[in-house]
């Protein structure tokens, strides 16, 4: 998978609606701009989980490989429609802290795919991507929990479980890589 | 543990450390009539030969100039990293380190001000010369020493092979037809830069009196120490914490610790300074401001120190990133728990970081040259054309660094998260945290958009 690709961390839900093949940063524009409104406003929670629900429909549409020459500003924006939509779906579930143990651990998965790709050329196995249901999985499961009224407590755990997977599968990766001793050139610790 | 830490435990306690001996190091030195020029009470040879020794060199075979045959049989006898230099070298100990002795370079050259002209591109060299072989827009010089992994000893000796059949021909430097062949026959050549070091190639006793002038003005130790700081680090960091940071990475490197307990140290010291954070009131938050000072330092000084002491990993290089992510990202949870439960100001603030890091990420996937056209034949005296445009001009000194401070880096974010929560509040140091990383983002994203279009 090209590295644009590989940052964006399309669930399967994503992946079957990239079929449509619509232009990514359109769809990213499109999805993010009735969900920020929805945020910025307050709105009811049904109100905002169908923002929600749009915008993974919307930039979903566009998923796979982006193209063309802004093409590496897709997958930042997908970054930012979904740690925004998740922060608010939580928020308005009752528990902003829940919002902020989602987001980290979801960032780790992100900062993984990165790291791994440029210091072992790597992608994490199927499964944890699976496990984790890409940005789309995330905000539909987190949308669908706002209305079913679930208690911070269940989000909490929701964080709980995909850290565990992700740090887990992320540690036990890198133990297995540094015993085999194989090294790569070019290391440069940026930030 | 980690490649560059398996072989070589302590670090002996000198001044400077010598570099750690390279296991399996095999040297040819090409003895041209300058090699036999004297040195001290020997000749250049006799110095070089001593300095590949003590580099950890166990055979170093001395043949005549030309002899491209004897290349080719040592390369496919022997196993481990192979040195071919030119033989009249008079160069610091610390310039052939600099390339024998860094584990992220398999097959590379020394490049210096002077010699046959290469042209590099993301650290690797693209085209190469000799007096046969031209090389348009040169970026460097091969100054004269050629690293050969282990890996790569046969194509070698199939590219001396080669060169045999021209040598009368392209009557040149052994060493720098090598090189054009090796890169000729798509091997990928490294680069290491001399820096201040000396490197040269004396061909006179009055040139190599010059040469020995140049060689004791430089401090070794001080150009290697010089040397260990990030080019491209922020404002903060290279004015501020740099400039001591340097003496506690070569103080750490003298006491043998390791960059991966640097790095551990940074961390628990973050999550120190976070916790101190979550407790919030004023005494805790100025001490929670100094405790992620504390831990920044310890975070430069443990990629000085893997420079400094030549110990890289890619273990190491994650340990780094995620454990810089861990820190910053405990510390606005601490900030948020502090500030009496600011978290949606705490997760804006991820969200905001997270995204930025992820336009630098994306961004340098995206512009990642292409590695170039196929390499022409060994025969040919033109070199594969450059492709892509140039590097980008740095700009007026000072335009650089304002550019660096709107970029907001590390260095900057963890000053003002300090100072913020140390003078003001919590709450006060995300709101600065979300300000300045927006107008970063604007900044950062307009200028690239503006960029990719034009």
């Amino acid at each position: 998978m090209t590295a644009l690709a590989l940052y964006r961390d399309d669930g399967p839900l994503a992946r079957a609606l990239g079929r449509a093949g619509l232009p990514a940063l359109a769809g990213v524009v499109a999805a993010a701009l009735p969900l920020a409104v929805a945020l910025a406003t307050d709105a009811p929670d049904g109100v905002l989980a169908a923002c929600a629900a749009w915008a993974v429909l919307a930039a979903g549409s566009g998923a796979g490989e982006p193209t063309g020459r802004l093409a590496w500003l897709v997958p930042p924006g997908v970054r930012a429609l979904e740690y925004a939509g998740l922060l608010g779906l939580v928020a308005a579930a009752g528990s902003a802290a829940a919002g902020f143990a989602l987001l980290a651990a979801v960032a780790f998965r992100h900062y993984d795919l990165h790291y791994r790709r440029r210091l072992r050329g790597a992608e994490p196995p199927r499964w944890v991507g699976l496990v984790g249901g890409g940005w789309d999985g995330r905000l539909i499961v987190a949308a669908a929990l706002l209305l079913a009224g679930a208690p911070p407590a269940v989000f909490f755990a929701l964080a709980g479980l995909l850290a565990a997977a992700f740090a887990g599968e992320a540690a036990a990766g890198w133990l297995r890589f540094a015993r085999t001793g194989r090294r790569l050139d070019d290391v440069e610790d940026a930030e | 543990m980690s490649a560059q830490e398996s072989t070589h435990g302590a670090v002996a306690v000198s001044d400077p450390p010598p570099p750690a001996p390279i296991a399996a190091l095999e040297a040819v030195l090409l003895a041209g009539a300058p090699s036999a020029l004297p040195f001290t009470d020997g000749t250049l040879l006799d110095r070089l030969r001593g300095q590949l020794v003590a580099l950890g060199a166990h055979a170093v075979h001395v043949l005549a100039a030309d002899d491209l045959r004897a290349i080719a049989a040592i390369a496919r006898a022997g196993d481990g990293p192979l040195v071919v230099a030119t033989g009249g070298l008079l160069a610091h100990r610390e310039a052939l380190a600099t390339l024998l002795a860094d584990p992220r370079l398999d097959t590379a050259i020394l490049a210096g001000p002077d010699g046959p002209p290469v042209r590099t591109a993301l650290g690797r060299v693209v085209a190469a010369g000799s007096a046969f072989h031209r090389v348009r827009a040169p970026d460097a010089s091969f100054a004269g020493v050629l690293k050969v992994a282990r890996g790569d000893r046969a194509r070698l000796a199939e590219v001396a092979e080669r060169l045999a059949g021209h040598a009368a021909e392209w009557d040149d430097d052994v060493a720098a037809l090598l090189v054009v062949g090796l890169v000729r026959a798509d091997v990928r050549v490294g680069v290491a830069r001399l820096g201040g070091l000396t490197c040269e190639r004396p061909l006179t006793p009055a040139e190599v009196a010059a040469a020995a002038r140049d060689l004791a003005g430089h401090d070794e130790d001080r150009v290697r120490l010089d040397a260990v700081v990030k080019a491209n680090d922020g404002v903060f960091t290279t004015f501020l914490v740099s400039p001591y940071s340097k003496y506690v990475a070569r103080w750490a490197a003298h006491r043998g610790l390791t960059p991966n307990l640097l790095t551990t140290v940074s961390l628990l010291l973050g999550l120190a300074a976070a916790a101190a954070f979550a407790a919030g009131g004023r005494l805790w938050l100025v001490a929670g401001a100094v405790l992620l000072q504390v831990s920044f330092t310890a975070d430069c000084v443990d990629g000085q120190l893997a420079r400094y002491a030549r110990r890289f990993s890619a273990l190491g290089a994650w340990l780094d990133s995620v454990f810089d992510r861990v820190k910053e990202y405990a510390v606005y949870a601490g900030l948020a728990l502090g500030a009496g439960g600011a978290w949606v100001l705490a997760g804006a603030a991820l969200a905001l970081q997270t995204s930025r890091h992820f336009v630098e990420f994306s961004y340098a996937a995206a512009s990642a040259p292409a590695r170039g056209g196929p390499q022409p034949p060994l025969e040919d005296p033109d070199d594969a054309p450059p492709v892509g445009e140039p590097p980008r001009a740095g700009g007026a000194p000072r335009l650089v660094w304002l550019r660096k401070l709107m970029g907001f880096p590390i260095g900057e974010r963890f000053a003002a998260i300090s100072l913020a929560a140390a003078v003001a509040s919590g709450r006060a140091a995300l709101i600065v945290v979300l300000a300045w990383g927006g107008l970063a983002a604007v900044y950062t994203v307009a200028g690239r958009s503006l960029r990719a279009l034009r």
